[in-house]
Protein backbone atom coordinates (compact mmCIF):
# COMPACT_ATOMS: atom_id res chain seq x y z
CA UNK A 1 0.00 0.00 0.00
CA UNK A 2 1.73 3.38 -0.93
CA UNK A 3 0.46 6.33 0.57
CA UNK A 4 2.68 9.87 -0.12
CA UNK A 5 3.29 10.73 4.25
CA UNK A 6 5.81 13.78 2.94
CA UNK A 7 5.27 17.26 3.56
CA UNK A 8 6.71 19.93 1.24
CA UNK A 9 8.75 21.66 3.98
CA UNK A 10 10.53 17.78 4.46
CA UNK A 11 12.29 18.48 1.10
CA UNK A 12 13.59 21.19 2.08
CA UNK A 13 16.09 18.71 4.33
CA UNK A 14 19.98 17.87 3.04
CA UNK A 15 21.58 14.07 3.75
CA UNK A 16 24.15 15.56 5.94
CA UNK A 17 26.56 12.38 4.59
CA UNK A 18 25.97 12.84 0.98
CA UNK A 19 24.92 16.59 0.89
CA UNK A 20 22.06 15.86 -1.52
CA UNK A 21 18.47 17.03 -1.08
CA UNK A 22 16.15 14.53 -0.04
CA UNK A 23 13.35 13.34 -2.46
CA UNK A 24 10.09 11.30 -2.40
CA UNK A 25 10.50 7.52 -2.61
CA UNK A 26 8.24 4.28 -1.92
CA UNK A 27 10.17 2.94 1.33
CA UNK A 28 9.18 0.10 3.09
CA UNK A 29 8.14 0.04 6.74
CA UNK A 30 8.92 -3.16 8.65
CA UNK A 31 7.48 -3.83 12.73
CA UNK A 32 6.62 -6.98 14.02
CA UNK A 33 7.04 -9.27 10.84
CA UNK A 34 4.37 -6.70 9.21
CA UNK A 35 5.56 -4.60 6.56
CA UNK A 36 4.14 -1.53 4.73
CA UNK A 37 5.08 0.66 1.79
CA UNK A 38 4.43 4.84 2.09
CA UNK A 39 6.39 7.52 -0.07
CA UNK A 40 8.77 9.16 1.98
CA UNK A 41 11.34 11.34 1.36
CA UNK A 42 14.54 9.92 1.72
CA UNK A 43 18.29 10.65 0.28
CA UNK A 44 18.73 9.43 -3.38
CA UNK A 45 22.29 8.06 -2.71
CA UNK A 46 22.32 6.70 0.84
CA UNK A 47 18.32 6.09 1.26
CA UNK A 48 18.62 7.14 4.19
CA UNK A 49 14.83 8.19 5.19
CA UNK A 50 13.45 11.25 7.30
CA UNK A 51 10.52 10.42 9.00
CA UNK A 52 8.84 13.61 10.85
CA UNK A 53 8.07 13.52 14.43
CA UNK A 54 4.13 14.30 13.08
CA UNK A 55 4.02 11.11 11.53
CA UNK A 56 6.26 9.17 13.92
CA UNK A 57 3.83 10.10 16.68
CA UNK A 58 0.96 10.09 15.10
CA UNK A 59 -0.14 7.19 12.33
CA UNK A 60 2.78 5.47 12.87
CA UNK A 61 2.23 4.90 17.00
CA UNK A 62 -0.94 4.42 15.53
CA UNK A 63 -0.01 1.11 13.95
CA UNK A 64 2.79 0.03 16.26
CA UNK A 65 -0.34 -0.02 19.23
CA UNK A 66 -2.80 -2.53 16.60
CA UNK A 67 0.25 -5.21 16.16
CA UNK A 68 1.15 -4.94 19.75
CA UNK A 69 -2.21 -5.47 21.10
CA UNK A 70 -2.57 -8.76 22.25
CA UNK B 1 -31.48 -2.93 3.98
CA UNK B 2 -27.65 -3.82 4.67
CA UNK B 3 -25.31 -3.18 1.72
CA UNK B 4 -22.36 -5.78 1.53
CA UNK B 5 -20.97 -3.99 -0.95
CA UNK B 6 -17.13 -3.01 -0.12
CA UNK B 7 -16.39 0.91 0.52
CA UNK B 8 -14.19 1.73 -2.58
CA UNK B 9 -11.51 3.17 0.19
CA UNK B 10 -11.56 0.04 2.27
CA UNK B 11 -11.08 -2.07 -1.12
CA UNK B 12 -8.22 0.48 -2.14
CA UNK B 13 -6.65 -0.28 1.24
CA UNK B 14 -7.29 -4.40 1.65
CA UNK B 15 -7.51 -5.15 -1.72
CA UNK B 16 -9.97 -7.27 -3.74
CA UNK B 17 -9.62 -10.49 -1.36
CA UNK B 18 -11.59 -8.68 1.45
CA UNK B 19 -10.42 -10.43 4.27
CA UNK B 20 -8.20 -11.15 6.46
CA UNK B 21 -5.32 -13.52 4.94
CA UNK B 22 -6.44 -13.37 1.56
CA UNK B 23 -5.17 -15.98 -0.72
CA UNK B 24 -2.74 -16.91 1.77
CA UNK B 25 -5.35 -18.52 3.83
CA UNK B 26 -7.04 -20.19 1.18
CA UNK B 27 -4.05 -22.38 0.43
CA UNK B 28 -3.54 -23.59 3.64
CA UNK B 29 -7.44 -24.89 3.58
CA UNK B 30 -6.27 -26.33 0.43
CA UNK B 31 -3.46 -28.09 1.65
CA UNK B 32 -5.70 -30.27 4.11
CA UNK B 33 -8.52 -30.54 2.01
CA UNK B 34 -6.60 -32.63 -1.21
CA UNK B 35 -8.56 -31.58 -3.80
CA UNK B 36 -8.30 -33.31 -7.18
CA UNK B 37 -7.49 -31.54 -10.36
CA UNK B 38 -11.36 -31.06 -12.01
CA UNK B 39 -12.93 -30.95 -8.22
CA UNK B 40 -16.42 -29.30 -8.43
CA UNK B 41 -15.51 -26.14 -5.86
CA UNK B 42 -18.28 -23.31 -5.17
CA UNK B 43 -17.42 -20.05 -3.39
CA UNK B 44 -19.59 -18.59 -1.10
CA UNK B 45 -19.74 -14.62 -1.02
CA UNK B 46 -17.25 -14.44 -3.86
CA UNK B 47 -17.16 -10.86 -4.47
CA UNK B 48 -15.20 -9.77 -7.17
CA UNK B 49 -13.81 -13.34 -7.79
CA UNK B 50 -10.34 -13.47 -6.49
CA UNK B 51 -10.92 -16.69 -5.13
CA UNK B 52 -12.70 -18.02 -8.00
CA UNK B 53 -9.86 -17.31 -10.47
CA UNK B 54 -7.29 -18.70 -7.88
CA UNK B 55 -8.57 -21.74 -7.61
CA UNK B 56 -9.90 -21.70 -11.11
CA UNK B 57 -6.34 -20.62 -12.33
CA UNK B 58 -3.71 -22.31 -10.44
CA UNK B 59 -5.32 -25.39 -9.29
CA UNK B 60 -7.62 -26.07 -12.28
CA UNK B 61 -10.96 -26.40 -10.44
CA UNK B 62 -14.01 -26.14 -11.67
CA UNK B 63 -15.44 -23.36 -10.17
CA UNK B 64 -18.92 -21.31 -9.76
CA UNK B 65 -19.70 -18.84 -7.20
CA UNK B 66 -22.73 -16.78 -5.70
CA UNK B 67 -22.59 -13.68 -4.24
CA UNK B 68 -25.59 -10.99 -2.84
CA UNK B 69 -24.02 -8.03 -4.02
CA UNK B 70 -24.80 -7.44 -8.38
CA UNK B 71 -22.13 -5.17 -8.00
CA UNK B 72 -19.02 -7.13 -7.02
CA UNK B 73 -20.85 -9.63 -9.56
CA UNK B 74 -20.50 -7.71 -12.16
CA UNK B 75 -16.37 -7.42 -12.19
CA UNK B 76 -16.37 -10.83 -12.46
CA UNK B 77 -16.76 -12.18 -15.99
CA UNK B 78 -14.63 -15.21 -16.17
CA UNK B 79 -16.23 -17.84 -13.91
CA UNK B 80 -19.54 -18.57 -13.72
CA UNK B 81 -21.50 -16.64 -11.21
CA UNK B 82 -24.78 -16.24 -10.20
CA UNK B 83 -26.79 -13.34 -7.49
CA UNK B 84 -28.21 -15.40 -4.40
CA UNK B 85 -28.20 -15.92 -0.45
CA UNK B 86 -26.26 -18.31 1.09
CA UNK B 87 -28.84 -20.06 2.77
CA UNK B 88 -30.88 -20.63 0.04
CA UNK B 89 -28.73 -22.09 -2.85
CA UNK B 90 -29.65 -22.60 -6.20
CA UNK B 91 -28.18 -26.16 -6.71
CA UNK B 92 -28.87 -29.37 -6.68
CA UNK B 93 -28.15 -31.65 -3.46
CA UNK B 94 -24.38 -33.37 -3.63
CA UNK B 95 -23.09 -31.99 -6.23
CA UNK B 96 -19.77 -29.99 -5.01
CA UNK B 97 -16.50 -31.38 -3.96
CA UNK B 98 -15.90 -28.28 -1.84
CA UNK B 99 -17.08 -25.13 -0.59
CA UNK B 100 -15.29 -22.22 0.56
CA UNK B 101 -17.17 -19.85 2.89
CA UNK B 102 -14.42 -16.71 3.87
CA UNK B 103 -15.33 -14.21 5.99
CA UNK B 104 -19.36 -14.12 5.68
CA UNK B 105 -21.08 -16.58 7.64
CA UNK B 106 -20.95 -13.96 10.35
CA UNK B 107 -22.73 -11.40 8.10
CA UNK B 108 -25.44 -13.74 7.84
CA UNK B 109 -27.91 -12.84 10.65
CA UNK B 110 -28.90 -16.95 10.74
CA UNK B 111 -26.10 -18.27 9.74
CA UNK B 112 -26.97 -21.86 10.73
CA UNK B 113 -29.55 -22.18 7.58
CA UNK B 114 -26.50 -21.25 5.59
CA UNK B 115 -24.46 -24.43 6.90
CA UNK B 116 -27.66 -26.33 6.30
CA UNK B 117 -27.62 -25.46 2.80
CA UNK B 118 -24.15 -25.75 2.40
CA UNK B 119 -24.18 -29.92 4.05
CA UNK B 120 -26.96 -30.51 1.55
CA UNK B 121 -24.95 -28.99 -1.41
CA UNK B 122 -21.60 -31.00 -0.85
CA UNK B 123 -21.67 -34.59 -1.67
CA UNK B 124 -20.49 -36.66 1.06
CA UNK B 125 -16.60 -36.93 2.30
CA UNK B 126 -16.92 -33.02 0.49
CA UNK B 127 -14.81 -30.34 2.51
CA UNK B 128 -16.18 -27.14 3.90
CA UNK B 129 -13.88 -24.47 4.39
CA UNK B 130 -14.63 -21.43 6.47
CA UNK B 131 -12.83 -18.61 7.78
CA UNK B 132 -14.09 -15.77 9.98
CA UNK B 133 -14.33 -13.52 12.68
CA UNK B 134 -14.22 -14.90 16.46
CA UNK B 135 -14.16 -13.70 19.86
CA UNK B 136 -11.56 -14.65 22.19
CA UNK B 137 -12.37 -13.77 24.97
CA UNK B 138 -16.61 -13.67 24.56
CA UNK B 139 -17.24 -13.23 28.21
CA UNK B 140 -16.48 -9.40 28.07
CA UNK B 141 -19.13 -8.57 26.10
CA UNK B 142 -21.72 -7.98 29.17
CA UNK B 143 -21.72 -4.56 28.94
CA UNK B 144 -22.49 -4.19 24.73
CA UNK B 145 -25.15 -6.80 26.04
CA UNK B 146 -26.77 -4.74 28.34
CA UNK B 147 -27.25 -2.00 25.76
CA UNK B 148 -29.07 -3.90 23.25
CA UNK B 149 -32.64 -5.60 24.52
CA UNK B 150 -32.86 -7.58 21.39
CA UNK B 151 -29.77 -9.77 22.22
CA UNK B 152 -29.78 -12.90 21.76
CA UNK B 153 -27.95 -15.01 24.03
CA UNK B 154 -26.72 -18.22 22.22
CA UNK B 155 -26.52 -22.14 23.91
CA UNK B 156 -22.80 -21.33 25.40
CA UNK B 157 -24.59 -18.34 27.28
CA UNK B 158 -22.24 -15.61 25.65
CA UNK B 159 -24.19 -12.91 23.22
CA UNK B 160 -24.48 -13.41 19.60
CA UNK B 161 -25.98 -10.02 18.90
CA UNK B 162 -23.66 -7.67 20.80
CA UNK B 163 -21.82 -6.30 17.56
CA UNK B 164 -25.01 -6.36 15.77
CA UNK B 165 -25.86 -2.92 18.26
CA UNK B 166 -22.47 -1.28 16.44
CA UNK B 167 -23.70 -1.89 13.60
CA UNK B 168 -24.36 0.62 10.72
CA UNK B 169 -28.44 0.16 9.46
CA UNK B 170 -27.72 1.13 5.86
CA UNK B 171 -24.18 1.09 5.05
CA UNK B 172 -21.41 -1.30 5.34
CA UNK B 173 -22.08 -4.43 7.08
CA UNK B 174 -18.33 -6.10 8.38
CA UNK B 175 -17.29 -9.30 8.91
CA UNK B 176 -17.22 -8.47 12.85
CA UNK B 177 -20.87 -8.26 12.85
CA UNK B 178 -21.85 -11.81 13.86
CA UNK B 179 -18.67 -12.79 15.65
CA UNK B 180 -18.62 -15.44 18.25
CA UNK B 181 -16.83 -17.74 20.65
CA UNK B 182 -15.14 -20.45 18.88
CA UNK B 183 -17.36 -23.22 20.92
CA UNK B 184 -20.13 -21.50 19.22
CA UNK B 185 -18.75 -21.98 15.75
CA UNK B 186 -18.24 -25.67 16.20
CA UNK B 187 -21.35 -26.55 18.04
CA UNK B 188 -23.13 -25.36 15.01
CA UNK B 189 -20.89 -27.06 12.22
CA UNK B 190 -21.49 -30.16 14.27
CA UNK B 191 -24.95 -29.87 14.92
CA UNK B 192 -25.59 -29.73 11.02
CA UNK B 193 -23.95 -33.12 11.32
CA UNK B 194 -20.35 -32.16 9.73
CA UNK B 195 -16.97 -33.99 11.38
CA UNK B 196 -14.48 -31.30 12.62
CA UNK B 197 -11.18 -32.03 10.45
CA UNK B 198 -9.20 -28.55 11.40
CA UNK B 199 -9.40 -25.38 13.54
CA UNK B 200 -6.19 -23.03 13.20
CA UNK B 201 -5.94 -19.59 15.18
CA UNK B 202 -5.30 -16.81 12.43
CA UNK B 203 -5.61 -13.90 15.05
CA UNK B 204 -2.07 -12.66 13.04
CA UNK B 205 -3.91 -11.75 10.32
CA UNK B 206 -6.63 -10.00 11.61
CA UNK B 207 -3.79 -7.84 13.40
CA UNK B 208 -2.26 -7.00 10.11
CA UNK B 209 -5.40 -6.37 8.41
CA UNK B 210 -6.11 -3.49 10.85
CA UNK B 211 -2.91 -1.89 11.28
CA UNK B 212 -3.12 -1.72 7.10
CA UNK B 213 -6.27 0.23 7.47
CA UNK B 214 -5.27 2.19 10.15
CA UNK B 215 -2.07 3.11 8.48
CA UNK B 216 -4.35 4.20 5.24
CA UNK B 217 -7.07 5.83 7.57
CA UNK B 218 -4.49 7.48 9.82
CA UNK B 219 -6.07 6.39 13.29
CA UNK B 220 -7.72 3.13 15.36
CA UNK B 221 -10.50 5.51 15.62
CA UNK B 222 -10.84 6.02 11.58
CA UNK B 223 -10.69 1.94 12.15
CA UNK B 224 -13.46 1.59 14.38
CA UNK B 225 -15.49 4.06 12.76
CA UNK B 226 -15.64 2.30 9.66
CA UNK B 227 -16.33 -1.34 10.95
CA UNK B 228 -18.24 0.19 13.79
CA UNK B 229 -19.79 3.05 13.27
CA UNK B 230 -22.25 2.76 16.30
CA UNK B 231 -20.26 2.34 18.80
CA UNK B 232 -20.10 6.05 19.52
CA UNK B 233 -18.77 5.76 23.29
CA UNK B 234 -15.46 5.31 24.83
CA UNK B 235 -17.02 2.19 26.26
CA UNK B 236 -18.74 0.59 23.57
CA UNK B 237 -15.01 0.69 21.99
CA UNK B 238 -13.23 -0.67 24.90
CA UNK B 239 -16.04 -3.56 24.85
CA UNK B 240 -15.17 -4.75 21.35
CA UNK B 241 -11.74 -4.75 22.26
CA UNK B 242 -12.13 -6.76 25.79
CA UNK B 243 -14.07 -9.10 23.24
CA UNK B 244 -10.56 -9.36 21.61
CA UNK B 245 -11.75 -10.46 17.85
CA UNK B 246 -9.64 -12.67 16.45
CA UNK B 247 -9.73 -15.33 13.02
CA UNK B 248 -9.90 -18.69 12.57
CA UNK B 249 -10.03 -21.36 9.84
CA UNK B 250 -12.42 -24.21 9.86
CA UNK B 251 -12.55 -27.02 8.01
CA UNK B 252 -14.83 -29.49 8.10
CA UNK B 253 -16.00 -32.93 6.33
CA UNK B 254 -19.79 -33.98 5.42
CA UNK B 255 -20.15 -37.77 6.76
CA UNK B 256 -19.80 -40.59 4.92
CA UNK B 257 -17.67 -41.88 1.69
CA UNK B 258 -17.33 -40.21 -1.67
CA UNK B 259 -18.88 -42.46 -4.11
CA UNK B 260 -17.73 -44.27 -7.59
Amino acid sequence: MNGDYSRPEDLTWKCRKCNVNLVVRPATLSYMDNRMTADLPQCPVCGFVLISEELALGKMAEVEQVLEDK
Amino acid sequence: MIQYDIPEKLRAVIGDAIRPGGLALTERALDFCGFSKGAGIVDIGCGFGTTLNHLQDRHGFRVCGIDISARMLSENRQQPVIQAVADYLPFGAGVFDGIFCECVLSLLPLPENALSEFHRVLQPGGYLVLSDIYLRNPGQTQYLENQNENSLADNTGHTTAYVHTCLPSDDFSSCLSGAVAKTRWITQVKNIGFELFLWEDHSGYLKELAARIVWALGSREGLMKLFFPGASSVCDRDAIQRARPGYFLLIVRKKGMIGP
